[in-house]
Parts: structure tokens; sequence; C-alpha cells
């Protein structure tokens, strides 16, 4: 069946997964307290009116048929009319999408260019002076919340060197470069502790095995032994932390767009559940899961790319 | 004895274990001519393999390591080394478990061209030309296809001989074995066993072979060694040590290897449990469960003493023990 088996049986795998992902949002809806129609009709409106909004939104039909419904719907891309600007749900999400696909690109890259360094030289030099320092910092990291050190960093860097905006999103590609740098660099210094200690420890435990012994005994040394036989192998384990991250990023992404005022679908989400406006916090949840199954799915594929085992172990 | 190749002089390894130090490998000489099979037998813990990876300087991170290692890089006598002087030049190293000392991530042909590329400076096409020959030369069918395979998916037979084909990369002038047959099918284990010992002949390569196999090391092997926790008990000529062994725990090694010559044997074993490496027994190590064992047995000073011209043994009670063992 070889590679192209796994990742043709892992994306079959992927649909059963997602209609349980669209029927937990659906049922988020149906479980919330609260009345959708007196929502959008307001305080004021007449049993009547309430009836009508009900007709209209087919609240009165069987919970199965709601779902045959909405499921359709989400399949059309239609996810529901926000309540309170009355736009369709799909269309607020696409005007935000771009600044956090921009936010967590970035935020990803800058990640892999601290840590994949930074977790290779403490796996090297192992309970030294560098790998101590390493994973000193990597504490502060991990101890430093995300709010806090991007506040930092708009008081330490943004206001003094006036080179970022405090808050906003740009036109331009140079602007919007400098806007996402420190929204980027906060999220990487959050992550990248995490990384960095998995890396370090995917390639001590390789560098601990036989055919590391094997290479050294044939005099493959220095950047070649760590090219050609420890990253490769310590690089499945990595991209699998990598994408768990990413899943804790998106959450992470939520808190950096509301510090640094940046308009993309974290900060939409804090609105959108401040107002209540259910359809969207169901669009924005259904997002943020099928992003988490993207990813995950990715990681699977680029792992199955870089271990040529994969095939046997499924 | 043919030219020196290799000298081992009061070999101490020492390993953190816990909170304190232990001594697996504890006062060894070792000596090996040119083109010599050296065999060291032992029980798991005698510090066999310890042995051997201290003679190649891949010891586990913390390992120390005191003594003397002399190896003959070019023509002359044995001279004091660094692991990176004999990596990929002088010794090679062939493991137990072919699975895990293969590269999971790298096709066979590329592990064996990586020598050839990095000292003989070769390029990426005649490097893998190169490794195509070494495949053929250790008797794998069909080389240039098996060459773009992985380890995953050749028998542990052939991964044994990829092994080898690995080590030979390099034209070393010693190969050392670490119980490389141990992992493999009975059928199997005498192909490796043949295939060495034909490369053995006809490069003239040294090897030093640890096992715990006495048949093993009997089939391939000129003069043996016997290890017993951490120091080395008798050596001497195979077939000297096989017909008339000079140490009770030789002896009684080869008792408990079963013959099909034999009528009725019952296998002797050995009574007790190779000892703790946090406590050694004072004097003798093995007086614990020797049956010939006297009280100064646990007194006198161990030392390996010439019994022949070229035979030793550490047993003070040589003469007792021969006239009462067999």
């Amino acid at each position: 069946m070889g590679r192209f088996g796994f990742v043709a049986r892992r994306l079959l795998q992927t649909i059963p997964m997602l209609f349980g992902i669209v029927l937990v949002v659906f049922l988020v809806l149906q479980i919330t307290p609260g009345d959708p129609a007196r929502q959008i009709a307001g305080l004021r409106a007449s049993e009547a009116d309430l009836e009508e909004v009900r007709q209209e939104l087919g609240l009165n039909d069987p919970i199965i048929a709601q779902y045959g419904r909405y499921v359709g719907n989400v399949l059309q891309g239609d996810l529901g009319y926000s309540y309170k600007s009355r736009k369709p749900v799909a269309d607020i999400i696409g005007d935000r999408i771009s600044v956090t696909v921009w936010l967590l690109s970035t935020g990803v890259l800058m990640t892999l260019l601290i840590s994949v360094p930074l977790g290779v030289i403490a796996a090297l030099r192992k309970d030294r002076m560098a790998d101590h320092a390493i994973r000193g910092f990597g504490l502060l990291g991990l101890s430093m919340p995300a709010f806090w050190t991007g506040v930092i960093l708009l008081l330490l860097v943004a206001l003094p060197t006036g080179w970022f905006p405090a808050g906003g999103f740009g036109d331009t590609f140079g602007e919007k470069l400098r806007a996402i740098f420190l929204p980027a660099l906060t999220l990487a210094i959050g992550s990248s502790p995490f990384i960095i200690r998995g890396l370090r420890a995917a390639m001590i435990s390789v560098m601990e095995s036989d055919y590391i012994s094997t290479a050294r005994s044939i005099g493959v040394a220095g950047g070649r032994l760590v090219r050609r036989f420890v990253l490769r192998n310590a690089a499945g384990p990595g991209v699998t932390l990598v994408a768990i991250e990413i899943g804790y990023l998106l959450f992470g992404a939520v808190v950096i767009e509301t510090t640094f005022a940046l308009p993309g679908v974290g900060q939409g989400l804090v609105i959108a559940a401040q107002g209540r406006d259910l359809p969207s916090v169901q669009g924005y949840t259904l997002l943020f899961a099928l992003v988490v199954v993207a990813v995950y799915l990715l990681s699977d594929i680029v792992t199955a790319i870089l271990d040529p085992r994969v095939e046997i172990d499924t | 004895m043919t030219k020196r190749l290799l000298e081992v002089e009061d070999l101490r390894i020492t390993l953190q274990a816990g909170s304190g130090t232990i001594t697996p490998v504890d006062g060894v000489n070792l000596a090996l001519g040119r083109g010599e099979a050296l065999g060291i037998a032992g029980e798991s813990g005698s510090g066999k393999s310890l042995t051997l990876k201290s003679i190649i300087g891949l010891l586990p991170q913390g390992a120390q390591v005191e003594g003397n290692l002399r190896f003959a890089l070019g023509d002359e006598s044995p001279i004091p080394y660094t692991s990176t002087d004999v990596h990929g030049r002088g010794i090679s190293i062939i493991f137990q478990e072919p699975m895990t000392a293969l590269n999971p991530t790298m096709r066979v042909g590329d592990l064996i061209a990586e020598g050839p590329r990095i000292h003989e400076g070769l390029s990426k096409t005649a490097a893998r030309e190169r490794a195509v020959e070494l495949m053929r030369q250790v008797g794998i069918p069909a080389p240039e296809r098996r060459a773009k395979m992985w380890p995953h998916q050749l028998s542990g037979g052939l991964r044994q001989r990829v092994m080898i084909a690995t080590a030979l990369s390099t034209r070393p002038k010693l190969l050392l074995c670490d119980e490389p047959t141990t992992a493999l099918d009975v059928s199997i284990q005498d192909q490796i066993l043949g295939l060495l010992q034909e490369i053995r002949i006809n490069l003239g390569m040294s090897i030093i072979f640890v096992s715990h196999d006495l048949a093993v090391l009997g089939e391939l092997c000129d003069r043996l060694a016997i290890m017993y926790a951490g120091q080395i008990v008798e050596t001497g000529p195979t077939d000297d040590v096989f017909t008339k062994p000079n140490h009770p725990y030789t002896e009684a090694l080869m008792t408990s290897v079963p013959s099909f010559d034999a009528t009725s044997v019952k296998l002797a074993g050995i009574e007790g449990h190779p000892p703790d490496p946090r406590s050694f027994p004072p004097g003798c190590r093995f007086s614990p469960r020797c049956r010939y064992a006297r009280e100064d047995c646990t007194e006198a000073d161990f030392e390996l003493v010439a019994t022949d011209a070229d035979r030793s043994s550490a047993c003070i009670h040589t003469e007792v023990f021969a006239e009462g063992g067999r």
C-alpha cells in the first residue's frame, strides 16, 4: 500500500471527524441558554413577532432536521447570519482571516527560527552551560503570559523606538510586516520553550541510539552527523510537536490580537462572545476546529514523508 | 605471535550508577596480532561489550576510561590513539541488533556510501557504485535494487550483511564484532559467521568477536579470552582452552553448553549468580561460585599469570584444579 495509501487512509479518517465537529458546534447553539428569536427580534418584540422569527429560522423544526440543514449550509459555505450586524458570518470571518493567517504563519516561522537552533544546541551541549542557559530562558518564556509579554514589548520596544505600530494592521506589505512583528514575537516567545524542550528530548534520544554509534564508527561527525543522521530522525517528533503547538497558538492568537488591537479572527471571537452573537461564535469555533484538524492531518503527512517506516506502523 | 596490531593495558572503565560509581571493566589486558581473530567470552554484564566499545571509543556519555590503548594505524608498532584517529579509518564495529544499528531514515546504499564519500572523497555516483560493490562482496543478492531500500524492508540476515558492508566500507584493519549473530536465526548465524571468516581471510583483517556463545567463538577465533566480572580470567589458543580449560569458570562455562556427541548429558549450569558490580567479592571474584574454591581464594590477590608459552590463567590453584577437575 505504501505511503500514499497511508495518506489516503488518513484523509478518509478525517471525514467522520469533520461531521463530529459540525455536530458539536451545532449543539452549542442548542444547549446555550437564551432564546435566539428573542435575541434577534429584541426585548420588546411580541410573541407573534418571535414566532415569526422562529418560523423564518426553522427553529420549530425537529433537531435532526435543523442539524441536516446546518450541515447542508456549512457544506455550501453558509455559516448563518450574525445576530448583530445581520451580515453573513462567512463574510465576517473572511474579512478577518488574513490578519490571523499573517500572525500565525509569522509566529510559527519565528518559533522555528528560535527553537530549532536552540533545541539543537541544547541537545548537543547536554548538561553543559549552554544547555542550562537555554533551559533557564525557556522557563522564563513559559512563565510569562502572552498578554504580559505583549504589553512589555509594546512599552519597551514599540513606543520608545516608534518602529512598530502600537496596534492595528496595515495595507501595504511593509506595513503589515511591521504591524505583525511584535505580536508574532509574542507568540514565538510563548511557544518556543515548548518546542525547544521537545526537540532537545527527541534529539537526545536519537543520539543515544545504536545507529549514531554506527555513524560515528565510520567517521561521520560534526554537522554531517547532525544533518544526515540526527535531524531527520528527530524531525518526526518535532513536526508533531509543532502541530500540537499550532493548536495552542490559535487560542494564543485570541489574547494577542486583543492586546495588539489586531482585527483578526481571535479578536472577532472575543467580540462575538461578548455580544452573545451565537452564529458568529459557532462560525469561529468551526473555523478553529477545522484548522486544528487540517494541521494535524498535514503533520501526519509530513511525518509520513520524513519517516519511511510509517507505512508499516499504521 | 605475529606483529602486534592492538594492545590494551590495564583497562578500567567506571560508570555512574545511581549515587555511586561502578567499575564493570576492571584491569583488562589484551594483545592482538595482525590478522588474528580473538574471541572474548563471558556472561551478560561481564564487561565484554564495554571493553569492545572502549577500543573504538564509543562508550556511553559519562564513562571514565583509564589504562592504555595502543593501535597500529600504519605498519609501525602500536601507538596511543584517540577515537577520532580510528573512526572511519583503522577500526570498525558491528552490533548485535542490526535493526537499531542502521539509520532508519537512510537508504542502506547511502549509509554504506557514507564512509567512501567522507574518507576517500568519492563523488556521489562513485560512492554509490562502491556501496553496490561492497553489498555484492558481503553476499547481498540484487545489490543495485537493495541499495535503494530502507533498513526495515530487509530481513534480519540482510540487515546484518548491510551492517558488515558499512563496517568494511572504511577498509578497517580491525573489525570489532559485538555479538553480531545473537539476534539472528540459527541458519542465518552460520551464514554470517561464514561470511566473517571469508572476509577475514580475503582481506587479512583482524577480528575481536565478543559473545556468550562458546560454539560461535570456537568456529571463528584463533584465541580466546574468558571474562568474568570485569576481568579476564583465562586466555589461550581456542583449541587448547576447549580441550583443557585452565580456570574453573571456563570449565563451568563449557559444561553448561549442550553438545551433540555426548550420550547422556546433564547440563551443569553454574551455581549462583554473577556478582553485583557494586560489590565484587574479595580475592578471586569467581570463588563464591567455584566448586574448587579454597580458603585462600578470597585472600589472594587476583592476577592473570602465564601458565604456558601462550596461555594464562587467573586461578591460583591451577594444579589442584587440573588434577581434581579432569
